[in-house]
């Protein structure tokens, strides 16, 4: 273990002067016992996108959902290692696990915009469930997040139809807006645009260059030209021998994809497996 | 083989529409299954028919008695006997409303794992006892201990509009509604269970990303969700209550009158066929059977409307 930890390749953000989001260190995620990923350590630079690829099985939804504690709700599933959130242990005391889930919200592979609820209850859903009931507010963080993500001139006119009657791009928009009313630090975005259309795939991948500017992302994907176009920070994943998955390397995108230091990296991001 | 000599591509053979086979593989069973499908027409349409036509004479002679009507045997009215199913089965789908959603909240996301087969096995297991024991325990077990208990209770809370405690004699309709809420929570229970159940972990999911508590993700998204299908389960429940017969006969007295104090007795039309035909005369009867085709249409009318909510929420559920 502690040999596989001295040959990885992982760089710090924070040793380039950039404010750090989130750190992980030597973080597990087990189910009954069983090790689903291991060993990733690495700096998430705030206000930058950071990417996790790696072929199906090496982990990367199962680390991604450990950073909002997802994984509480499966019985049997435990998560090792720290976590740090602006440098707060996120499994430690100091914070609830609602208010971290506030802090860092998520985006899902589907787009699961809540179906008995209209385009402005969604939006505002996250600031009902924490307990802010005055209209202004709502009105004003339901304008706001619907622009954050470029949905608000489409469906200024109709916020009160229910959301299943927009598209499958605006639907996933909406989802990124409703993460975003709650000011949300980090976003966490779970393959987001594997269930879309190349269109609106790329209205997503170009509203995720502007929204670093206000919030970190962290993003799973399985489409390596997503990972080089969208993200400026990646973590390369991969399934061990026993079927775990681990951190090959963690990088800038442009070091992964160009001058990777593993030859694994260089393997998979040449499509030569995966 | 006859099936050797037609190459019927392997993914055509059972393709769903495609109702017509070659002539070569119409063989002895597809005569059975027409044969079988011809009788069972046969059979309910003989049945429909035989009852409403025992029954037309009423509906010729009296038709607006039989429904609006409270006396029994000069002219056949049977208002109280509508009105008493109706009592029963509305009062006790409320309180297997109320009891049965908890037990199917709790099932779905309280209990530990363990725990949860158990208990909705056993939730099960209680729509599987025969009515005619849930009447003998409503009868011996129940009423004395409402008497004793309950009645005086709710005398206390000032209830007078449901009766006096001191009149009352046992069997009543509170007795014959409490009796058919235990009877109706099994299936409310189970489907209810389904309905939240079937409501997608990646709502839950996207509910507990914007932190919500856990209560929240059942109040504000599982029930919101699944409220069409809870709905469906509710009438299913009530169509059950409604045609319950042998248990309500034992604990609601049967009497004809309509009965609004809901510590004494009173009738359903379920229980009133059951109880009188055993002493019926021929003009009875057709009351009877009358009283028969009007419970068949309230149950209908109530499984279809079940019906029509749960396909709504498939609907619902399909477009998440």
């Amino acid at each position: 273990m502690t040999d596989d930890l001295t040959t990885k390749t992982t760089t710090t953000a924070s040793s380039s002067g950039v404010k750090v989001a989130m750190q992980l260190k030597d973080v597990a995620v087990s189910f009954n016992g069983r090790t689903a990923v291991r060993d990733a350590t690495f700096d998430v630079a705030a206000n930058r996108v950071t990417s996790m690829i790696g072929p199906s099985g090496s982990g990367k939804t199962t680390l991604l959902r450990a950073l909002n504690r997802l994984h509480d709700l499966t019985p049997g599933a435990k998560v090792t290692g720290k976590i740090l959130l602006e440098g707060v242990d996120i499994y430690g005391p100091d914070l609830t696990v609602t208010e971290l889930r506030t802090r860092v919200g998520m985006v899902f592979q589907r787009p699961n915009p809540f179906p008995t609820m209209s385009i402005y209850e969604n939006a505002v859903s996250g600031l009902r469930f924490n307990g802010i009931k005055k209209k202004s507010l709502l009105d004003e963080a339901a304008e706001e997040s619907l622009r954050a993500a470029a949905l608000w001139e489409s469906v200024e006119n109709r916020l009160n139809v229910a959301a299943s009657n927009l598209s499958g791009g605006e639907q996933q928009r909406l989802c990124i807006a409703r993460a975003l009313a709650l000011k949300p630090e980090v976003l966490l975005m779970d393959e987001p645009t594997s269930a879309l259309d190349p269109i609106a795939t790329l209205r997503i991948e170009e509203l995720m260059s502007t929204l670093k500017q206000q919030v970190t992302i962290i993003i799973v994907t399985h489409n390596m030209q997503q990972a080089s176009r969208i993200s400026d920070d990646c973590a390369f994943l991969l399934m061990g021998e026993d079927r775990a998955g681990e951190l090959i390397e963690f990088n800038t995108t442009e070091k992964i994809f160009n001058s990777p230091i593993d030859s694994r990296t260089l393997d998979y991001t040449l499509g030569r497996f995966g | 083989m006859t099936t050797n000599t037609v190459q019927v591509p392997r993914s055509r053979r059972f393709a769903v529409g495609d109702s017509k086979p070659p002539t070569a593989e119409r063989s002895w069973y597809t005569y059975v299954l027409a044969a079988a499908w011809i009788l069972f027409l046969g059979v309910s349409g003989l049945f429909f028919w035989s009852i409403v036509s025992k029954s037309l004479p009423v509906w010729q002679k009296q038709a607006g008695t039989i429904i609006t009507g409270t006396g029994w045997g000069g002219p056949y009215g049977g208002l109280p006997m509508i009105i008493g199913t109706l009592q029963t089965s509305l009062i006790a789908l409320v309180i297997a409303v109320v009891v049965g959603l908890g037990t199917a909240i709790s099932i779905v996301f309280l209990i530990p794992a363990r725990l949860r087969l158990i208990t909705a096995t056993i939730v099960e297991l209680l729509a599987a006892i025969p009515s005619i024991v849930y009447g003998v325990w409503g009868l011996l077990v129940l009423s004395p201990w409402m008497l004793a208990h309950f009645y005086p209770f709710l005398d206390s809370l000032g209830l007078t509009f449901l009766g006096s405690s001191n009149i009352a004699t046992g069997p009543s309709i509170l007795l014959a509604s409490i009796v058919l809420a235990v009877m109706i929570l099994p299936i409310f229970v189970s489907i209810t269970r389904e309905v939240i159940s079937a409501v997608p972990q990646d709502l839950i999911e996207a509910s507990l990303s914007l932190g919500a508590t856990r209560w929240q993700v059942i109040s504000k998204t599982v029930l919101p969700t699944a409220r069409i299908g809870i709905m469906g389960a509710a009438f299913l429940a009530l169509a059950r209550a409604t045609g319950e017969t042998v248990a309500v006969a034992l604990t609601i007295g049967t009497i004809s009158k309509v009965q609004w104090h809901f510590f004494y007795p009173g009738t359903t039309i379920a229980s009133w066929i059951a109880t009188a035909f055993g002493e019926a005369n021929s003009n009875d009867i057709q009351a009877l059977m009358a009283l028969g085709v009007i419970l068949m249409v309230i149950s209908l009318g109530v499984s279809l409307i079940s019906r029509w909510f749960i396909a709504r929420q498939r609907k619902i559920l399909a477009k998440v």
